[in-house]
């Protein structure tokens, strides 16, 4: 489904120059949690910026499902985004003065989707993420676990193919992480939507079918990828 | 000591280096308010004191004087009969006369002045440089300024076309006189030659205008008593500096209209200071709750917040004076032409330390009464994160807040009490505008909430995510909404309350000029715009034949106008002829009856007064009073009570054979045509030009032409002060982009994870302006309804202030222009804030990687 083929982005400031990411290979499949561990400032971040075609990559190719996205309009990018991308951000990015159940139907208005169908799936997708006794209330009335959980129904209420999340645990306590983690890999592979989860919490090795290694910008060893039981005993 | 202060300076710039923006919105709010002040200030001390310096400079060690109620001036065997009194140590005798000088360069209207040699004895240093140029010349009459020399392009030796009393002369300049010698008067509007000169040049041969006497040590007042009771019956014996208070009489209103317009800009400039202070108040919060934290001592967190408020207002101080300057040379640099055609001012500046210290002082105020809200909330909120590190001086801070219901009812009360205030008592309208500004203030919290409930509610339904998400993301964020919301308030209700009330006034002022120029449908006057008020008399008898004898022409009336010191003011005393269809100017009446007071005026013996003259004068209808004319005492009865006529320290209006016989004098001051049915204003006005005697320095006007005359010189003032308003206006416009701006700044992260999960640059260009352009908007919609209160209520002040009779026609004009203003800027706003959104680095909408 996203293919990145020796793909490599760097920055550059004066002086310097920063290899984010260098030659990464790595193939996402649909139902599959790949999860991309590693410290902070080992390009993480990065691999996901390419992966949502927010950043071209300096050299390699970034396939989904078989399209180049360098090849794409900013037009088809867009649509690329919104239709089949989902995203959870480590923040939550939930609009604060909007109840839950707004925060996760204003993606489906984004798309077009009238106000009546958005609020009906919103519910529902609140419901499937278990906070929908809670979809009348602002974040700000909600515990961090709820919010990042709102932020999954906002994330899958668009039914993405793919979903992008940045360090979902990373505000949160590791109970809650957990239970997050849980969610995460659970309902987009009942759907067969591929995940790509950045994290440099361990406890997702417990989750993820692939965990791969990142440091320095590359993918550890060779870049290939390995599967979460080999890097659990390493 | 120095150490204390280091820090509070490491904190402040630490402050500045986080939030620029708002430190330079900040400052350039306190600097509007303080450049206007300023200005204003340095406007109204110039004309006074350019003519202080005048007088000063001719009249030396003089202190009394003895005038002439009249152009006419008196015989010159009375001025030797005072110079004789015993309390006199010296006395100079001086005609003067109105000039106009054309020279290659062009025209410049002056003061003609002739003295006798004894003027140098009083001291005076223009006098001095005016006769130490005249020793030093070689021959020609005329002593020139080298300011008036280079305005109209005069040399020495050269002849110069002179127009004095309706005749055209040319006159050899004697000499000019260098700058460096006149001094601060170098400005001043004056000519000199010897007196018999100017005496035969003024038409009056043994006659002069003043003596200026230096009283013996000790004998001022006795020589006054003299004065008074051996010529008061038909002369002005007065001290010196009468002239001076006379002509702050006549500045006054203006300067109490232009005074209040600042004032009102200035606490724009608070609001606009408050605004940026208030937006940066989490951050400011954050930073004190680090402080409090680290154990830093609350007195020194106290003096952090006042050093704050200091260096605002020493910064906004010191730009503002700058940008003062800047105004007060451009917009400010010309005297208020009504002023310049009763006094000689020239252009001098006069900054004295009174107006810079009083401007500092208002800028310093105004930066504390700006900050200190922002601070109370600062500190009160970083007592509350951290109540267990709070010592004693912090906890105050503890005590309850006022609820904004509370502050809003406080805000409706000010709003509905000056509103009944400036109804009943027109003499209040000041406080009341302040309160209403204040008011406004207060209701501005709960109104944002209140408004942004309803637009929850409107858009809870909407299909357009952006519309949604606007509102939610203001309701959580109200500061930048209360900030944005008062912006648009204040640029609003300034326009209106200042567009619309200059606009009321220059109408009144202008119904008052085409009602008094509707008699006839051409007048001809000697000298330019400076003779609006027609008052230098000429000879006519020839001229008048003349024009009458032309084709076209029905009749021509000859006017007889002339200033008129009383013991407060200088009145304009207008000598209707009595042929024309009305004595009185309909718009003009405020008491009495237009019918009545017309018979009575063609039957003479009855005046008609503006409303201040006959309340000093204790008069009422059919009641009798006295005026001092320069044939003595006269009674004259009142007959109505009419507004000003233009010349806001008030008018008499009286028939022109009243005044003919009461100032001893049959010289005109302008001539009415009136036309026959079948003839154009253009051959006829042909017509009268050719036939003006040779020689003659009259103008020929139609009557357009002369209500634009009057309406350009009249409304210069005021138009003037509306301009300077712009400052205000655009420091607005540039808080609304900045504020706009900063909140995107501000949200980086949060926008970037919209761009992230797809929103395009139209959703985000609406979000912003939904955000941003409805409060900016919605504040321009309030800011034009409490202008259009304002107006009305400054327009009842105003009536008081100037005599004018202002009517209150609804500014809708220049609402709706700061309503469009507003819309463009927000919209425009918003794509720029639209493409700084789109062209920034994604990264952010992620975790740090």
């Amino acid at each position: 489904m996203l293919e990145l083929q020796e793909a490599s982005k760097r920055y550059e400031s004066p002086g310097e120059i920063v290899h984010a990411v260098e030659d990464v290979t790595l193939n996402v499949r649909a139902g599959e949690l790949v999860a991309v561990f590693g410290p902070s400032g080992s390009g993480k971040s990065t691999l996901l910026l390419l992966a949502a075609g927010l950043l071209k990559p300096d050299a390699g190719t970034i396939l989904y499902e078989g399209r180049d996205l360098a090849g794409m309009s900013k037009r088809e990018l867009l649509g690329y985004r919104r239709t089949q991308l989902g995203f959870v951000f480590q923040g939550f990015n939930l609009a604060a003065g909007l109840t839950a159940r707004e925060n996760v139907s204003i993606a489906l208005l984004t798309r077009g989707v009238d106000h009546a169908t958005a609020e009906e799936r919103a519910e529902l997708a609140l419901r499937e993420v278990g906070v929908a006794h809670r979809a009348g209330h602002p974040p700000d009335r909600l515990s961090g676990g709820e919010q990042q959980r709102v932020a999954i129904a906002r994330a899958l209420v668009g039914e993405p193919r793919l979903v992008l999340a940045d360090e979902p645990t990373g505000s949160l306590d590791s109970d809650t992480g957990n239970g997050v983690l849980d969610l995460l890999s659970s309902l987009p592979r009942e759907r067969g939507v591929g995940t790509v989860l950045v994290t440099h919490d361990s406890a997702v090795t417990r989750y993820a079918d692939r965990v791969l290694n990142m440091r320095d910008g590359r993918l550890c060893g060779d870049g290939v990828d390995r599967p979460a039981a080999a890097l659990t005993t390493e | 000591m120095i150490a204390y202060l280091r820090t509070l300076w490491l904190l402040y710039r630490r402050s500045v280096r986080v939030q620029p923006v708002r430190e330079a919105m900040a400052v350039a709010g306190i600097a509007a308010g303080v450049a206007l002040l300023f200005a204003v200030q340095v406007a109204h001390r110039s004309i006074t004191g350019s003519l202080e310096q005048v007088t000063r400079g001719v009249a030396g060690r003089a202190t009394v004087e003895l005038a002439a109620r009249g152009p006419e001036g008196f015989q010159q065997r009375i001025a030797e009969e005072a110079e004789r009194l015993p309390g006199v140590a010296r006395a100079a005798q001086i005609v003067e006369q109105p000039i106009v000088v054309h020279g290659p360069h062009g025209r410049r209207p002056l003061l003609l002045v002739g003295a006798t040699e004894q003027v140098t004895s009083l001291g005076g240093e223009v006098s001095s440089a005016f006769e130490e140029a005249a020793n030093r010349s070689r021959g020609g009459i005329l002593l020139l300024s080298e300011a008036t020399a280079d305005a109209v392009g005069a040399r020495e030796g050269k002849q110069v076309a002179v127009s004095i009393a309706g005749q055209e002369h040319h006159l050899a300049v004697a000499a000019i006189v260098p700058g460096t010698r006149l001094g601060p008067a170098a400005q001043a509007p004056v000519a000199a030659t010897a007196l018999p000169v100017a005496q035969l040049l003024a038409q009056r041969p043994g006659r002069v205008n003043r003596v200026l006497f230096e009283p013996r040590p000790g004998r001022e007042e006795a020589l006054l008593g003299e004065l008074r009771a051996s010529f008061g019956a038909r002369l002005d014996a007065r001290p010196v500096s009468t002239e001076a208070r006379l002509l702050g009489n006549a500045a006054g209103a203006e300067k109490q209209v232009t005074l209040l317009f600042s004032a009102i800009s200035l606490v724009a400039g608070i609001v606009l200071a408050y605004n940026a202070l208030l937006l940066a108040s989490d951050e400011r919060r954050r930073f004190m709750v680090q402080l409090i934290r680290t154990g830093t001592p609350e007195s020194m967190i106290f003096a952090s917040l006042a050093f704050d408020a200091t260096v605002l207002g020493v910064l906004g101080c010191v730009l503002g004076l700058a940008a003062g300057e800047i105004v007060s040379l451009l917009a400010y640099q010309s005297v208020p032409g009504y002023i310049a055609a009763a006094f000689p001012i020239g252009g001098q500046r006069v900054v004295d330390a009174m107006t810079v210290l009083s401007a500092l002082g208002a800028g310093i105020v105004a930066a504390f009464a700006a900050a200190a809200l922002p601070a109370l909330r600062i500190l009160r909120s970083s007592a509350q994160a951290e109540p267990e590190a709070v010592g004693r001086a912090l906890s105050f801070t503890h005590r309850r807040q006022t609820p904004d219901m509370a502050v809003f009812a406080l805000g409706v009360v000010l709003v509905v009490l000056s509103i009944l205030t400036a109804a009943v008592l027109p003499s209040g309208t000041v406080v009341s505008l302040m309160a209403l500004a204040a008011g406004l203030v207060l209701c501005m919290p709960l109104a944002t909430r209140y408004l942004l409930g309803v637009a929850r509610r409107a858009t809870r339904r909407a299909r357009d995510p952006a519309a949604l998400l606007s509102v939610a993301e203001l309701r959580k964020r109200s500061t930048r909404a209360v900030a944005l919301l008062a912006t648009g308030t204040i640029a609003a209700f300034l326009t209106v309350l200042i567009g619309g009330s200059v606009s009321d006034v220059k109408h009144a002022v202008s119904q008052g000029a085409t009602d008094l120029l509707s008699s006839a449908q051409i007048w001809i006057k000697p000298g330019g715009a400076e003779n609006v008020y027609t008052t230098q008399p000429f000879q006519q008898a020839d001229a008048q034949q003349r024009l009458e004898r032309v084709p076209g022409v029905a009749s021509v009336q000859v006017w007889q106008d002339s200033f008129l010191d009383l013991s407060k003011r200088r009145v304009w005393v207008v000598g209707v002829p009595t042929q024309t269809t009305q004595q009185l100017a309909p718009s003009q009446l405020l008491q009495g009856s237009l019918s009545r007071a017309d018979r009575l005026l063609r039957k003479g013996g009855w005046a008609a007064l503006s409303k201040p003259i006959a309340q000093e004068l204790h008069v009422r209808i059919g009641q009798e009073f006295t005026l001092p004319t320069p044939t003595g005492m006269a009674r004259l009865r009142l007959a109505a009570t009419v507004a000003n006529y233009g010349w806001l320290p008030g008018s008499v209006v009286m028939n022109e054979s009243e005044h003919a016989r009461l100032w001893g004098s049959t010289a005109a001051t302008q001539l009415a045509v009136r036309l026959t049915p079948d003839t154009t204003l253009v051959s006829a006005k042909n017509g009268l030009e050719r036939a003006l005697p040779k020689g003659a320095a009259l103008s020929v006007h139609t009557q357009s032409e002369r209500r634009s005359e009057v309406n350009a010189v009249l409304g210069s003032t005021l138009s003037r002060l509306n301009d300077t308003t712009i400052i205000v206006l655009v420091v607005a416009v540039v808080s609304v982009l900045a504020l706009m701006l900063s909140a995107v700044a501000e949200r980086r992260e949060r926008l970037n994870s919209l761009i992230a999960v797809g929103w395009d640059f139209r959703q985000l260009t609406r979000l912003v302006f939904y955000e941003t352009g409805v409060a900016l908007l919605t504040g321009c919609l309030m800011g034009m309804a409490a202008g259009l209160v304002g107006q009305y209520l400054i327009d009842s002040w105003l009536s008081d202030t100037t005599g004018s009779p202002v009517h209150y026609s609804p500014a809708w004009q220049p609402g709706l222009r700061t309503f469009a203003i507003a819309t463009g800027i927000s919209v425009l706003a918003s794509v720029l804030a639209a493409i700084q959104i789109v062209d920034m680095q994604p990264r952010t909408a992620f975790s740090a990687d």
